[in-house]
């Protein structure tokens, strides 16, 4: 049952985030609603649980709207493992623990991902714009995400609760 | 299972590694087709963005709504005074086209036309920060093909890079990686023009001959010399030019006529008898 939510909570994200018409825009730039999301899976499901959801979700960004196929799917891993390692060795419930650990979260993920992307041919000018739009994004999802912690935890325990449940019981 | 799949962790890793920079090196050289998998991807994906950029279009035109009715009735003395004029204009132009229509039978004039449009949706937008590209509702099925161009009725905005059967993935012009022909139309020399300047919205116009004059306010349209986009296409108006420096060229930035946040439907270019009007 959780996975069945899982791949939906990916779709619903990736529509949200090629939406037609540019929604929110935080000083000029788009927020990463994927790449929040796995940042935050990191956080709340078991580390094993949270690559292969940052893979699947990466892939399926990939396979819908990517130029790379795999590139940002083999970011997502290695962002939700690092995440996943550095959450375990602090105290995750504290709001500035959380804000700095999705600020460099993001930063990581947007510095890898260009340098995967200049790696296989599609560089870009390492200018004051692209360090600033790197900072906008981190920022915002170290604030977005510090703030929906604490209701996706709730939801994922529930949602694990639900799956144990209908597992036992058949 | 699970530990027996964990004592191969470290070979199954490196596999999964290679695969990995395999595929994005594969998938990173132009390809004139997309694989399956991305083809039923992207095609899945189809009805699900089209249904949310339909709900948030709704939702954005009704608080556009909201906000014009506090100016409506000042508009709307506006807009009288603008009918008053326009019809006036109408009949003036209703004139030239007779004459126009019997200038051209008396001339024995051959309207040739080189290009179908195939009117399309976006129904999409890259995901990331570091491209510009769009989605449309139309792919091979409908006669979409890998470098056509598109564009709209105030300009050029792209170029389609990848097609599967129900949508196509089009390369905005201000994107980095995008690079089209242009020439100045008070002059008709020459020009390159570039994206991925900083601001995401303006362009760079580069001349391709040292001669060659820009001007605030010239007007740059395209050139017909590539295959891609047909000749005099509106691209954009220079709006500032940077100065020579020791001798060397110099570079006009140019603000698209498109308004590539507010694209709701495009239009692409089909090579003629390839699609509907």
């Amino acid at each position: 049952m959780k996975y069945v939510v899982y791949g939906l909570i990916i779709l619903l994200t990736l529509v949200l985030q090629t939406a037609g018409v540019p929604g929110v825009v935080f000083f000029g730039f788009k927020p990463e609603f994927m790449l929040l999301l796995i940042l935050l899976a990191a956080m709340i499901m078991p580390p094993a649980e949270a690559v292969v959801f940052a893979f699947c979700a990466g892939l399926a960004q990939d396979v819908a709207v990517g130029r790379f196929i795999t590139l940002h799917a083999g970011v997502f891993m290695l962002t939700a493992l690092l995440e996943g390692f550095v959450i375990q060795r602090f105290y995750r419930e504290n709001f500035i623990v959380r804000l700095c650990s999705l600020f460099i979260g993001t930063a990581l993920a947007e510095l890898l991902y260009l340098l995967g992307a200049a790696s296989f041919g599609l560089s870009r000018a390492w200018t004051a714009a692209t360090w600033w739009a790197i900072l906008a994004v981190s920022a915002f999802n170290a604030f977005l995400g510090a703030l929906l912690y604490r209701p996706l935890s709730k939801l994922h325990k529930r949602l694990v609760y639900y799956h144990e449940l209908l597992k036992r019981t058949g | 299972m699970l530990e027996h799949i964990l004592r191969w962790k470290v070979p199954l890793i490196i596999v999964l590694v290679v695969i990995m920079v395999g595929t994005i090196h594969y998938t990173s050289t132009s390809r004139l087709k997309i694989s399956l998998l991305e083809g039923v991807g992207r095609d899945l994906l189809v009805p699900f963005q089209w249904a949310f950029t339909k709900v948030q279009r709704f939702v954005l035109h009704q608080v556009e709504k909201v906000q014009t009715l506090r100016t409506l009735k000042t508009r709307n003395a506006e807009l009288e005074e603008l009918v008053r004029s326009l019809q006036a204009e109408v009949l003036e132009l209703r004139n030239y086209k007779r004459e126009n229509e019997w200038l051209r039978e008396a001339l024995d004039f051959k309207n040739e036309r080189e290009h179908d449009l195939l009117v399309a949706e976006v129904i999409g937008r890259s995901p990331s920060n570091w491209e510009s590209t769009i989605i449309l509702n139309k792919g091979f099925a409908h006669g979409v093909a890998k470098g056509m161009a598109v564009v709209t009725n105030e300009g050029v905005v792209g170029t389609v890079i990848s097609v599967s059967r129900y949508s196509s993935t089009v390369l905005l012009i201000i994107d980095a990686q995008s690079a089209t022909g242009g020439l100045v139309q008070s002059t008709g020399d020459l020009v390159l023009v570039e994206g991925g300047q900083p601001d995401r919205e303006t362009l760079m116009a580069r001349p391709l001959s040292r001669d060659t004059v820009v001007e605030v306010g010239d007007v740059i349209v395209t050139s017909g010399l590539s295959t891609v986009f047909p000749k005099n296409i509106p691209v954009g108006e220079v709006i500032a030019v940077e100065p020579r420096q020791q001798n060397l060229s110099f570079a006009a930035v140019v603000r698209p006529f498109v308004d590539f946040n507010r694209l709701e439907y495009v239009l692409v270019v089909l090579p003629q008898g390839n699609g509907e009007n």
